[in-house]
């Protein structure tokens, strides 16, 4: 690990100077990477969890259409274009006008809100490694764990995870790459096959099938809390940390060009469409084969395609898991130079392990998202608007580093105080946390240009 | 050779886990064919696979966690 507060073990190559032109690299290695990367294991809960949002067949196909193409939008013209100028990663660019240590602050809210997403993947392949000892599985509205033996699974897996994390982080990431594009047929598998089980011949049918099974999941009533405009909000949104978040700065700096940014494409339409709808319908076709509606990867993946569903389940769970705890990890010993990796990562798995227990976290996972992304991406609109406005407006660009800040105040303050406010709306007044990102993501721009204006303007 | 067979065999297990459940949903299988097939293909295509994919040979590209 470098000096630098944002190392990654992956990324660890230039990580603090331009990427050299011989190692650009054309679209066609962005496509593969995209394309197998969003098929992971989140994609088990989501799609099943808009079906227990009730959130109608014409919406989930439309709002998704519509919102991964925003997503899709965001890569190719709020991040690839900086990423392909500039040619550092986020949190190199970030330290010249944040500061040092206020990038460790960003790095550290990263390693926690990893810490519950790893922990979520947790949940989904204990899941799937319960299936041969008859676990009861958690019910959708369940806190707590179901049963001791669920919690024994989820501390053995969530183990071996943080484990392996700890030791064998290269081992996981070539199983990972063998995995992707086996993963993705999987998904498709589950589809088709769930939609054969469902019985239909027409989309009328599928409707009406779809307007039953929501039925019987909310106990006989038919109420949505997701319109076509949540949809849409939800996919565009779900990874804002990467794009407007400017995360993906760190992969597009490779990019030969920016139309680069097109082959989210494939990771959006392959990972956010077809297996969020076919993990949908799995959660449709056991509803109607065992009335069941708790949406548990495991049994799902294994009511339609058998033992290799439990395999994807446990395997999209784990390799998802890896290197978000490895990440996790990472960002710990950054605030904590003198401790080991080892230790460090065993810490945030531990973390994981712990939030894994209580299936709520995988259960909420669609608030979840959204709260990562208010909480994480404003910081890509300081970078945004530093690299487009700051001359403009006549505030100093890379603040941080022309002044040997290591705590910009403007950045702070535009970053803290509508994540703040989101806060306040989403956890006192209880308010759907993907409407705050967007809101979130603007007011930190403007008020990161109205601090700084007010700093006045130095060039140092 | 032996790669270059791999290769072909994995191949071979990606596009039956593509059609398989293809030809159930147009019932030319059934059901526990359909996921025993699924089985076998998922084996063979691990068994293979490490023979010949390497570790990303892009291991730069690889960006934080993704959901």
């Amino acid at each position: 690990m470098s000096e630098n507060s944002a190392p990654t073990k992956v990324a660890n190559e230039y990580e603090r100077e331009r990427i050299p032109d011989a190692e650009l690299k054309g679209s066609g290695k962005f496509w593969g990477m995209y394309s197998g990367e969003h098929a992971a294991g989140t994609e088990f809960m989501i799609g099943p969890l808009f079906l227990l949002s009730g959130v109608s067949l014409y919406n989930i196909f439309l709002g998704l259409l519509v919102g991964n193409l925003l997503a899709v939008f965001s890569w190719r013209f709020v991040c690839a274009p900086i990423a392909t100028q500039a040619r550092w990663t986020l949190y190199y660019h970030l330290e010249k006008i944040a500061g040092k240590k206020l990038v460790k602050i960003y790095n550290l809210a990263n390693g926690v809100l990893f810490c519950f997403l790893a922990g979520a993947m947790i949940t989904v392949s204990a899941t799937a490694v319960g299936i041969p000892f008859n676990l009861e599985m958690p019910a959708f509205d369940a806190i707590y764990p179901s049963s001791v033996s669920f919690v024994v699974i989820v501390l053995l897996v969530g183990g071996v995870i943080s484990a392996v994390a700890s030791v064998g982080y290269d081992a996981v990431s070539k199983f990972a790459n063998i995995a992707a594009p086996w993963m993705v047929l999987v998904f498709f598998a589950c589809g088709v096959v769930a939609l054969k089980q469902l019985g239909v011949s027409s989309w009328a049918e599928l409707q009406a099938i779809w307007t039953d099974s929501i039925q019987f999941a909310q106990g006989g009533e038919v109420t949505t809390s997701m319109g076509f405009f949540e949809v849409m909000l939800f996919a565009w949104f779900c990874n804002s940390a990467m794009h407007v978040g400017m995360s993906d700065l760190s992969v597009f700096r490779f990019a030969k060009k920016a139309s680069s940014g097109w082959a989210t494409i494939g990771g959006m339409y392959v990972g956010h469409y077809m297996a969020w709808i076919a993990a949908a319908f799995m959660l449709a076709a056991q509803i109607k084969l065992t009335q069941s509606a708790d949406p548990v990867p495991g049994p799902m993946a294994f009511n339609v395609v058998g033992i290799a569903g439990i395999i994807c389940v446990v395997v999209a769970g784990w390799t998802t898991a890896n290197p978000t705890i490895y990440r996790a990890g990472l960002a710990f010993q950054a605030m904590l130079p003198s401790a080991s990796r080892l230790s460090m990562t065993l810490l945030a798995g531990g973390i994981a392990t712990v939030a894994a227990v209580f299936p709520a976290f995988a259960f909420k996972l669609l608030g979840f998202v959204g709260l990562y992304g208010t909480i994480l991406a404003p910081m890509g609109a300081v970078i945004y608007v530093d690299w487009y406005f700051s001359k403009r407006v006549g505030i100093t660009p890379f603040y941080a580093e022309n002044s040997g800040s290591s705590v910009n105040k403007a950045v702070l303050f535009a970053w803290v105080l509508p994540v703040a406010v989101a806060l306040y709306f989403i956890f006192a007044q209880g308010a759907t946390t993907w409407y705050f990102v967007l809101p979130a993501w603007l007011a930190c721009g403007v008020l990161f240009l109205v601090f700084s204006r007010a700093r006045g303007a130095q060039r140092v | 050779m032996m790669k270059k067979i791999s290769k072909w065999l994995g191949l071979l297990s990606l596009i039956s886990i593509a059609l398989v459940p293809i030809a159930y949903f147009f019932d030319l299988l059934e059901f526990s064919a359909m996921t025993s097939i699924l089985f076998v293909a998922t084996l063979l295509w691990y068994m293979t696979a490490f023979l010949w994919i390497g570790k990303p040979d892009d291991a730069n590209l690889e960006s934080d966690p993704i959901l």
